[in-house]
This record gives C-alpha cells, structure tokens and sequence, in this order.
C-alpha cells in the first residue's frame, strides 16, 4: 500500500529530522513531537519519537539534561553532541545524493 | 494493575541493561511531556517501536559471545560498556557476562533491586549528577590511599631483608619463598590500579571505574599485609579469608555509598 510505503520511508529519515530539528536549539520531546507534526509527511506519534530519542542518545549523538518547567514537571532536554553534529553534516550530504540520484532515476522512469 | 511503564518495562526485558535503562528514561520523560496512551500506543507497541529503534544496536559487540551457553569477552575491563555490567539496576540478570573471558560476574545493581533497595527504574543517566562532586574526587581518588598504604609495607618488608612467601596453603601457612625484593610486587601492582582507577572518565562509570581500581589497589594492599605478616613470623597462620574479606567489600562499598547518596537526594528512602 502507497502508505505503508511512505511510513518506510518517513522511519527512516526521522532520526535525521529529529538531528536537523536540534542543530538550532535543544528541545524537550513534546516539542520535537510538536515540530515534526507541523512538516507534512514527519508527522510521527509521540510512541515513534520517543524510541528514537532513546537511540540517538545511547548512540552518543545527542545529549540530555533534566530541567525544571516553569508550567509542570521537569522536561528532558535533547541536544546536539559533537558526533550528533557530524552525523547531521554526514546524513545532510548522503540525504541530498540520494535525493539527486534518486530524482533522475524517477524522471527518466516517467 | 501494574503502570504503564511496568509493563513496558517488562516487555523490554531482553535489551542489554544500559539501552533498557535508557528507553525508559525517555518514556518518563514522555509521561512527564504528557504523552498519554493514546499518543503512546499501548505498552506492547510503545516496547516494540523501542526494539525496532534498537535492532540495529543490540547485536552483540565485537568480543562479546559465548561457548555452549558460558559468555565469554575479549575487550576487558578497560571498555566502559564491559565495566558497566557491575552496576545496571535495570537489568535483571544478578550472574552477567564477566569483564574477561569465560564466565559470569556479579550485576550489583540486580542485587540492590532483589534486595528491595532500589527499584529497576531509580537510577538513571543523571543520576550521579545528584552527588556532591567533592565525594565524586574523594572517591576518584581513594585507590592512591590503599596504593600508599600498599607501598609503604611493601617497602618495609623489602628492607627487612627476610624471605618473603608467594603463596599460602588453605590455613594461610606460607607455602612457597621468594627474595625480598619480591614484596615490592604487591606494592607495584596496587600503584597501577590506582593509576588506572584515577583516570578521568565520564557517566556512571566516574563510580565503577575507581571503584574496580580501588577494589584491585586494595586486594593488592592486603597481599602485602599478608606478606609482610608471614614474613616476620613464618610458623604462624595468617588470617587469609579476612583480609580478603576486606578487600572484597571495597567494590560493592565503594559502589552503594554514591548511589545512596544519589537516591536520598531523590528524596528515596536510602
């Protein structure tokens, strides 16, 4: 089916998304969740995000600190380690060859 | 009716300590955002969106394995991810792969959850970030003070002169001699623990490490109070078990006194 197949894609593709969205400023989970809901296409549940969040940190690509809120509970905070930022830099230029190559594929295919 | 992260908990059972202990941080931390089970999925999707995030992580590291059933592992205690076998709260197994070769060792986190100290999900990675950074120094630092000790009766019994054993039989009657320069052994080796165990290091491991480096100084130190005692009195027994008792409760002592101190800030009743 045409969605399970833009669901692969898009689950492969989020933890980039998820790196892209930190490079500018750290972010608690619930706003990551909220970010990428607002991209049409990285929409993913909270279920998705937060596993993914788990992986990135046990792989040493983001870092994490527990902070008070001023309107609730203490938030966790994710930011961008230095290997987090190679591994954007490293993801952004395999991500743009892949699309340019995968884009002439298509055209020609049509 | 067990909470929702119990049950995710358990449906995680079978991850390695650190990456269970890890997803379940960041499920609290999903309930803490608010999340609900409607956002979430029930436990059973929410652990199997963790494994599928993990499968590509939790294959067994290069030197890990195991020979009919007996875990063995070939980088040692000198790899972070291997020292942290002796403390994961998170992971039920109290026998775990050992640090080097065949066999297993003892995971003092299970044992402080069996015993009701702590549950599963108390410690995490910021845990030790409770702790005063002055006990985390002293601690750091606590294997150059059983080294010291090591070095000094080390050097007396050299310069005694006498013969000094190498080995004891069961009733800790010498058993075996050498020259006196070979009580400086136990003095060396206690010094490169301790060299070892100071060495700046980062997460729980500002713990484990000199606490293994401690625990090895300190069995090094009690080797040379043996030595030094059958030396200067060959016909007399000397209390082995004891001493080694000692020795044996640097790790676990050296492990509870932060994590207690950690807990309590956490205002747990430790």
């Amino acid at each position: 089916m045409a969605t399970d197949r833009v669901a692969q894609l898009r689950k492969g593709v989020l933890e980039l998304a998820i790196l892209g969205l930190l490079r500018a400023h750290e972010s608690y989970g619930g706003e990551i969740v909220t970010a990428l809901a607002a991209r049409p296409g990285l929409d993913a549940s909270a279920g998705t995000v937060y596993p993914l969040l788990s992986r990135l940190k046990t792989s040493g690509l983001v870092d994490t600190r527990w902070a008070e809120s001023t309107s609730g509970p203490p938030r966790k905070y994710y930011q961008l380690s230095a290997a987090g930022q190679a591994a954007l830099t490293d993801g952004t230029q395999a991500w743009r060859g892949l699309v340019h190559a995968l884009d002439s594929l298509l055209e020609v295919s049509e | 009716m067990r909470s929702y992260e119990d049950q995710v908990a358990a449906a995680l059972e079978a991850l390695p300590a650190d990456v269970r202990s890890a997803a379940l941080d960041d499920l609290r931390a999903a309930l803490l955002d608010g999340a609900t089970e409607a956002d979430l999925g029930s436990p059973a999707e929410y652990a199997s969106h963790v494994l599928d995030a993990f499968a590509r992580s939790t294959d067994p590291a290069d030197g890990e394995g195991d020979v009919f059933g007996v875990p063995f592992e070939t980088r040692g205690p000198t790899d972070p991810a291997v020292r942290s076998r002796i403390w994961a709260p998170a992971d039920p197994h109290i026998l775990v792969p050992r640090m080097f070769g065949l066999g297993w060792t003892i995971n003092l986190g299970a044992v402080a959850v069996r015993l009701g100290l702590l549950r599963p999900d108390d410690w995490d990675d910021e845990s030790l970030d409770q702790v005063d950074p002055r006990l985390l120094t002293a601690l750091r630092y606590a294997p150059v003070a059983w080294a010291a000790a090591a070095v000094v009766i080390g050097v007396q019994t050299w310069r005694r002169g006498e013969p000094v054993p190498t080995s004891w039989d069961g009733r800790g009657r010498p058993k075996a001699w050498s020259t006196p320069s070979a009580a400086l052994l136990n003095s060396a080796i206690s010094a490169g623990f301790a060299a070892w165990g100071t060495r700046a290091t980062t997460g729980d491991d500002r713990m484990i490490r000199p606490a293994l480096g401690a625990a090895g100084a300190s069995l090094a130190c009690a080797m040379a109070v043996l030595t030094s005692r059958s030396a200067k009195h060959p016909d007399e027994n000397v209390p082995v078990p004891a001493l080694l008792a000692v020795a044996a409760a640097v790790l676990p002592g050296h492990i509870a006194l932060p994590v207690a101190v950690a807990l309590r800030k956490r205002g747990h009743r430790w």
